[in-house]
């Protein structure tokens, strides 16, 4: 690698470091100071230096409960919208009819443009006890009463991994972009079995894309707010809406803090222990 | 939400050109004696946005503040921001919001946080009107509603005559809840059980029951729970009777009643945040909000009944807004202080028991 | 075409499953789309009758075109932000190792990781802190949301230009400087036309998330000013007429209808 050519790096990244550091963390460092406050009904925070609030979100098996849930909708989403990703990334990075791949291009991208609550209203219609799904199920003689969907965790689950799952495409596809075909080709014309040459040839390379895409998949799910709020229903209770809640209605800032750490905690916690195991067995990504 | 730096002793910048403001602007008074408010200038509103806002600008907005010259910027979110937001800017020298709307109960935990200010009544008027059981010295009431037994006629042939019907066995797993109103069915599941609305400790065990009884299905927000009407999933609860009013004329195969026990009160109106500017506008503006034509026509577009005494509502309009005198007689208010002491216990009570 | 689809065993099952993906995408979408027609007064299925009404009323109200004109402004003005110091950013963390990599990469990454509502409070409570000590407002100005939605977008560029990057074949900027070209042609010329792919990924996604975003905007926008999201919610509060469906489908079509221009002039799927 050639060091030192072209413009150093401290140049280049500083306008990106102080725009993150005004904009966000900072910001979140002072929630952080937030979270040893105390509560307070009148005064809305004490001065404090107390892990209460931690201490009340581990302690209580509810909140313990939420924390779970979120985390295994989440690995449950990203590892669907995985297997259901890179089939789709292939068929769009390899398709050669260039008005075909802008128009597949844009329809991954474009429902991603609906905005959360406009989303639900499409599910409703959808997953409702009186919508399409059953109605369809019903007149397939598949059921006869009504499946109940909307509002439970199963709605939650088909609404993440097809909000999550685009971004799973579009990253696996700019990386198999990259990767030139005389590999594949090769593979094949020395006589691989196309699984085998996908198994051996293309996935070690793929491996970025996999591990950035299924990252991000995952951090999008883990931090899902209003699909979870909305199609899940009050009953279906995940981490952000509860820090919401605790935000904005109870308006108790030093335990909404405190939750808030713990959410990202788990997600960087998850991100760091993914990079590692896969940089041991893939070499830097 | 940081006090401790408002006891700093050092002159600010910001102080020093307040306080020689205010002794420059004390000088011209001496022999003239302001003769009428000036009315006129800017005014920012917090208010729902929505229908709503579209309501109140129709209503009352355009035709009489906006026609005086005053010029009206809206911060439209809903309720839980526009709090959140008057609480975080509490310590800041400028307000942006010069009046705020609110319900009773949210005004009277903005009030106890030291975020809105008592109303100075002598430039109200108009307040006097307000019905005496709705007064509250730091809200400006026009409208109110009660909690009362929404259901399908259709699927349910006798009105429900009270909120014990909520736990009718033979409702079950067609009883809807506003998640939202939580509160509300506290104090519904209190009435029913021989507590008040002082002491709800009887609603949690009978809340369980109804748990067990009818399997409630809870929705997000009035919205949803209107969808559920709409699609038959559910054939009975507790709303608002505006809203409900309001969904009888979409379409909704609805109807409400009066529960045995009185309704649950909710009131609307608005309150001067504390910094806020343009004090004689605002006084002008909240003054205007009680008047006869004001409450009569914010009646009828919102459907909730007016909350002064002297409104200009047509009898037909009264009829179907309005509670006859013996419902209003039985009328629940809540306890406010008990209520804001509480509700962070129920919110978490609601949230493990009702909702896990 | 390397694999030919048509060779491969299995290949009804993997259009299948490609199918699928698809499916699951875009149902919500054309639900949308179809909903929007829909004559019932509250969205519920199956249609009672098809109008036209709703798209009169999403048009009429004035919060809905006032709301779609702020979020495309705040939306050019995120993406431009984020390419401009994104990419030399990306640059910098692919192509050079120095102390503090790792820690400044997550950094950047640091808005993927923090959930939206939580972000958009924290940073109106810091605009807030800034105000009382510096009189400083950024709460409810325009530049102030804006620098929200450039955080907002950031990851978006630095994470698929660094991944782009990192797949790039160096031999071919080894070639170049072989021959002379010095390191900033070597960067015009061959390494940005190489993840030129990536940089309209993440320009794209910037504008997608600033576009959509609600819970960073809510606490931000200000008197008198609103984004789409938020006017969007504002409405559902009292009906839920699919007047917010129609609302979508004219944003999703004028917007559609945008980017199949850029197609015209940047091929997109040749640059992609």
């Amino acid at each position: 690698m050639r060091r030192g050519a072209g413009p150093p790096p401290s140049l280049l990244l500083s306008p990106a470091a102080l725009v993150i550091t005004l904009g966000l963390l900072l910001p979140m460092a002072m929630m952080f100071r937030f979270s040893l406050n105390r509560y307070s009904a009148n005064e809305l925070m004490t001065q404090a230096l107390t892990l209460a609030n931690y201490a009340r979100f581990f302690s209580d098996p509810f909140y313990l409960g939420v924390l779970g849930k979120t985390i295994a909708v989440a690995m449950i989403s990203t590892f669907v919208a995985l297997v259901l990703g890179v089939p789709a990334a292939y068929f769009l990075a390899r398709l050669s009819a260039p008005r075909l791949k802008s128009a597949l291009i844009l329809l991954t991208v474009i429902p991603l443009l609906m905005g959360n609550s406009v989303r639900t209203a499409g599910w409703m219609v959808l997953l409702g006890d009186r919508g399409l799904c059953n109605a369809i199920l019903i007149f397939l003689g598949l059921t006869a009463e009504p499946v109940r969907i909307l509002y439970t965790g199963k709605a939650v689950l088909i609404a993440l991994v097809a909000a999550i799952l685009p971004y799973m495409i579009i990253s696996l596809q700019s990386v198999l972009e990259g990767i030139e075909r005389v590999y594949e080709e090769a593979a094949l014309t020395l006589g691989a079995h196309p699984a085998t040459m996908f198994r051996r040839v293309l996935l070690p390379m793929l491996m970025p894309g996999i591990f950035s895409g299924s990252l991000l998949c995952f951090i999008l799910a883990m931090n899902a707010y209003a699909t979870p709020l909305l199609i899940g229903g009050p009953t279906f209770q995940m981490m952000a809406p509860l820090v919401y809640q605790q935000l904005t209605k109870v308006f108790d800032w030093p335990f909404a803090s405190s939750m808030a750490f713990v959410l990202m905690a788990v997600t960087i916690i998850s991100v760091v222990l993914s990079s590692v195991f896969v940089q041991r067995r893939y070499g830097r990504v | 939400m940081d006090d401790m730096r408002t006891a700093s002793p050092t002159l600010s910048r910001r102080r020093l050109i307040e306080v020689t403001g205010a002794a420059a602007a004390a000088l011209p008074l001496y022999g003239a004696k302001p003769a009428r408010a000036e009315i006129g200038g800017d005014l920012t509103i917090a208010n729902w946005g929505g229908d709503w806002n579209d309501r109140c600008v129709q209503v009352f907005e355009a035709p009489i503040i906006e026609k005086k010259g005053i010029k009206l910027v809206h911060d439209l979110q809903p309720v839980p921001e526009r709090k959140a937001k008057l609480l975080a800017e509490q310590h800041l020298p400028r307000g942006t919001i010069d009046v705020v709307h609110l319900s009773d109960a949210d005004a009277f935990e903005m009030n106890e946080r030291g975020v809105i200010e008592p109303l100075d009544l002598s430039r109200l008027p108009n307040y006097q009107n307000i019905r005496s059981n709705l007064r509250l010295p730091y809200l400006v009431t026009w409208i109110f509603g009660g909690i009362v037994m929404m259901y399908n006629p259709n699927k349910i042939a006798e009105p429900p005559t009270s909120f014990a019907d909520l736990w009718n066995p033979k409702y079950a797993g067609r009883v809807g809840l506003m998640d939202q109103l939580y509160f509300n069915y506290i104090y519904a599941a209190s009435l029913t059980n021989g507590g008040t609305m002082g002491d709800v400790q009887k609603a949690f065990p009978a809340l369980l029951d109804l748990k067990k009884a009818v399997q409630p299905r809870l929705y997000a927000s009035h919205q949803t729970l209107a969808a559920g009407f709409a699609n038959e999933e559910v054939w009975i609860s507790a709303e608002y009777s505006a809203r409900i009013i309001q969904w009888i004329k979409e379409g909704l195969p609805v109807q409400w009643s009066y529960p045995k026990e009185g309704a649950v009160v909710v009131s609307f109106g608005a309150s001067l945040p504390k910094r806020g500017k343009n004090r004689d506008t605002a006084y002008f503006y909240l003054n205007e909000m009680l008047s006869p034509q004001v409450t009569a026509g914010i009646a009828e577009a919102t459907s909730y009944a007016p909350g002064t005494t002297n409104s200009a509502l047509s009898t037909d309009l009264r009829a179907r807004l309005d509670f006859t005198p013996e419902q209003a007689a039985k009328m629940n208010f809540a306890d406010y202080a008990y209520a804001a002491k509480n509700d962070s216990s129920w919110v978490d009570w609601w949230n493990k028991n009702m909702k896990g | 075409m390397a694999v030919s689809i048509r060779a491969l065993p299995g290949r009804t099952a993997f259009l299948a499953s490609v199918g699928f993906a698809y499916l699951i995408i875009l149902a919500p979408l054309i639900a949308v789309f179809w909903v929007s027609f829909f004559r019932n007064k509250i969205i519920a299925f199956p249609p009672q009758g098809y109008t036209l009404a709703w798209f009169a009323n999403a048009w009429s109200l004035d919060d809905f075109r006032n709301g779609f004109v702020l979020s495309l402004e705040v939306g050019i003005i995120a993406t431009l932000g984020s390419l401009l110091i994104g990419v030399p950013a990306a640059l910098a963390l692919a192509r050079h190792d120095f102390r503090g990599r790792e820690a400044i990469s997550a950094a950047l990454m640091s808005p993927l990781i923090v959930p939206g509502i939580v972000a958009g409070t924290a940073v109106y409570m810091f605009y807030i802190e800034i105000e009382t000590w510096t009189d400083v407002q950024l709460a409810a100005t325009l530049p102030g949301l804006c620098l929200a939605h450039v955080v907002l977008a950031l990851p978006w560029t630095v994470r698929l230009v660094t991944a782009s990057l990192i797949g790039v074949n160096r031999l071919v900027e080894e070639a170049a400087m072989t021959l002379g070209a010095g390191p900033v042609k070597t960067l015009w010329r061959v390494t940005l036309p190489m993840i030129r792919p990536a940089i309209v990924a993440g320009g794209l996604f910037s504008f997608v998330v600033s576009f959509v975003d609600l819970e960073k905007s809510l606490f931000l926008v200000g008197p008198g000013r609103m984004t789409l999201p938020i006017a969007i919610i504002n409405y559902l509060e009292w009906s839920i007429d699919p007047t917010i469906a129609a609302v979508a489908t004219i944003q999703i079509l004028i917007i559609s209808a945008a980017l199949l221009l850029t197609d015209r002039f940047v091929r997109l799927s040749r640059v992609f």
